[in-house]
């Protein structure tokens, strides 16, 4: 009798360590290590995907200063491909203008540390082809950024946030340089544009942050994602002393996307 | 010596309970409420500081095709002791003067008073939180020598929501020491109504403008979230901070090459901009 109410705990145990152990969607049903311990290490990016899309609507005294116009952007690697797309209307026509981009990662690493730090390494060369009516534009872009900060995760107030299931990633300091070579050419002429861009930012801990959620933290594979999908309407109208309206504009944009990064150790 | 053991452990344990409750540095030695239950309910805030300090250099236009660095710097100091405002702003703007041939710095301070109507929060053990914000601001501005004048009344609601979360305990955090304070949706009416009058003048004169600017902001979960590190959490009273303190400097080394008919042209150029912003955001919230 005692060793069934023994066998008995320890499955209950089990049942629950296994329950605890789950907080993202795709989280393994058990594991020994504690969330820090499988966070913790060497990691590199072998997928990201980022998406957006933005819609902007102006009105001026009740006139629509521009046609509606909507921009997307995305950008995806597998840790060796780079490929990127944006697509916007033309100004005058309307019409929408799609340009891709298609390069390499040279290296795209994470370490996160126990003590609370993470640093990263991020650089890729990426050419867009443009062909215009009369000439062709080549952008050549090598993008070099080490960034690194604190991290931490977040607790479990709420019914819909599990202890831990998110990090916090704060950056304290970003470097990053972009060369961007501009060849344009139309017959036997040419031009060509190289800048140099060089940008160093630091910040106060948890000054600068993204939440990530840890959709599966596995010791040797996580998965994070983030959404964004914010809306703004602003109005400003004004009356003079007779009451009379003398301004009114009216701004809509909404802008939404998403993030998704895999990180094998 | 069984009793003498049992109250050694008996104390080792409180002295463990008083250490662990103690997060923020003015944190009650022992609660018996738990940290979320200290933040959950209705608050006033009761003092409110935003001290912060601008700069920015960049290069301008100069003379004969020359870059001139000019620094624009500023500071706002803003408080309020839950009934009276006070916003003290200066600013110093250089531009280059190409009539005198130099950078002529323009400085400007002002000193705003007003009244809070509403500064509150409520936070919920479910995770959502709720603010109203609503001040009034009076500035009389004298221009002329004194032959006109104008009274701007500057009227703000905001209201806010969102959700709520404490930080973890990773590196030198403590455990529940900070939380993350996420906006969902912020809907803000802002009325400004300037009546200028010319006591001067023969004959008696006056107008009246009004702006009204009605803004609503939407955001997804975390999108738009502040760290807020609690110093104190009483059942009565929270004290939270924030600080930020970044600083930049951006390079742009720039070559462009031309050719035209088998003939190049090149030229070449270099700029860099810096700046800072630094500064404490403090608040005091008191039980309603």
């Amino acid at each position: 009798m005692k060793k069934i109410t023994l066998s008995a705990l320890a499955a209950l145990t089990i049942a629950l360590s296994i329950t605890s152990c789950k907080k993202g969607e795709e989280d393994p049903g058990f594991t020994i290590l504690s969330r820090k311990a499988r966070v913790t290490g060497e990691w590199k990016v072998t997928s990201l995907e980022t998406a957006s899309e933005r819609t902007s609507i102006n009105y001026y005294n009740g006139n629509i200063a521009r046609t509606p116009y909507t921009t997307t952007r995305s950008v995806t690697h597998d840790g060796a491909t780079y490929s990127s797309t944006y697509v916007s209307p033309n100004s005058v026509t309307n019409t929408n203008e799609t340009s891709t981009g298609t390069g390499s990662v040279a290296a795209h690493t994470y370490t996160f540390k126990k003590d609370a730090t993470w640093e990263s390494n991020y650089s890729y060369t990426e050419t867009v082809v443009t062909p215009y009516a009369n000439f062709t534009q080549t952008t050549k872009t090598t993008f070099s950024q080490i960034e690194s900060g604190v991290w931490d995760f977040t607790s479990g107030v709420g019914k819909e946030n599990k202890s831990k299931e998110s990090i916090l990633v704060s950056v304290t300091s970003s470097k990053t340089v972009r060369l961007v070579v501009i060849d344009i050419t139309a017959g036997s002429n040419t031009t060509s544009q190289s800048d140099t861009y060089t940008d160093e930012y630091t910040y106060a801990a948890n000054e600068k942050s993204f939440v990530w959620n840890l959709v599966m933290l596995k010791n040797k594979e996580i998965k994070a994602e983030a959404s964004f999908e914010n809306t703004y309407k602003g109005d400003v109208s004004s009356v003079n002393s007779g009451g009379t309206p003398f301004l009114n504009v009216n701004t809509s944009v909404e802008e939404t996307g998403s993030n998704k990064i895999v990180l094998t150790r | 010596m069984k009793k003498i053991t049992l109250s050694a452990i008996a104390v080792l344990t409180l002295a463990f309970s008083i250490t662990s409750c103690k997060k923020g540095e003015n944190d009650p030695a022992l609660s018996l409420k738990s940290r979320k239950s200290r933040v959950a309910g209705e608050w006033n805030v009761t003092n409110y500081s935003v001290n912060s300090s601008n700069s920015s250099t960049s290069p301008n236009n100069g003379p004969s095709n020359s870059v001139v660095n000019t620094t624009n710097t500023s500071t706002n100091d803003e408080s309020h002791d839950g009934t009276n405002l006070t916003i003290i702003s200066s600013n110093s703007d250089q531009n280059y003067n190409f009539g005198n041939n130099a950078v002529v710095t323009t400085t400007t301070s002002s000193t705003l008073s007003g009244k809070i109507m509403h500064h509150t929060f409520v936070f919920e053990k479910d995770g959502t939180w709720s603010a109203e914000h609503h001040y009034t601001t009076t500035e009389t501005i004298t221009r002329r020598n004194g032959d006109e004048i104008e009274v701007r009344e500057i009227t703000s609601e905001t209201k806010s929501s969102g959700v709520w979360n404490f930080l973890g305990k990773i590196g030198e955090a403590k455990n529940k020491e900070s939380m993350i304070v996420s906006t969902l949706s912020s809907d803000n009416t802002t009325t400004r109504v300037s009546t200028t009058t010319y006591p001067n003048s023969s004959v008696a004169q006056s107008s009246v403008s009004t702006t009204k600017n009605v803004s609503t902001n939407t955001y997804a979960v975390n999108e738009n979230a502040n760290i807020w590190k609690i110093t104190q959490l009483k059942s009565k009273e929270i004290m939270v901070e924030g600080t930020f303190d970044n600083n930049y400097t951006s390079t742009n080394n720039s070559d462009f090459a031309y050719t035209y008919s088998g003939t190049t042209t090149t030229t070449s150029s270099t700029n860099t901009s810096s700046g800072y912003s630094k500064g404490t955001v403090k608040m005091t919230l008191t039980a309603q």
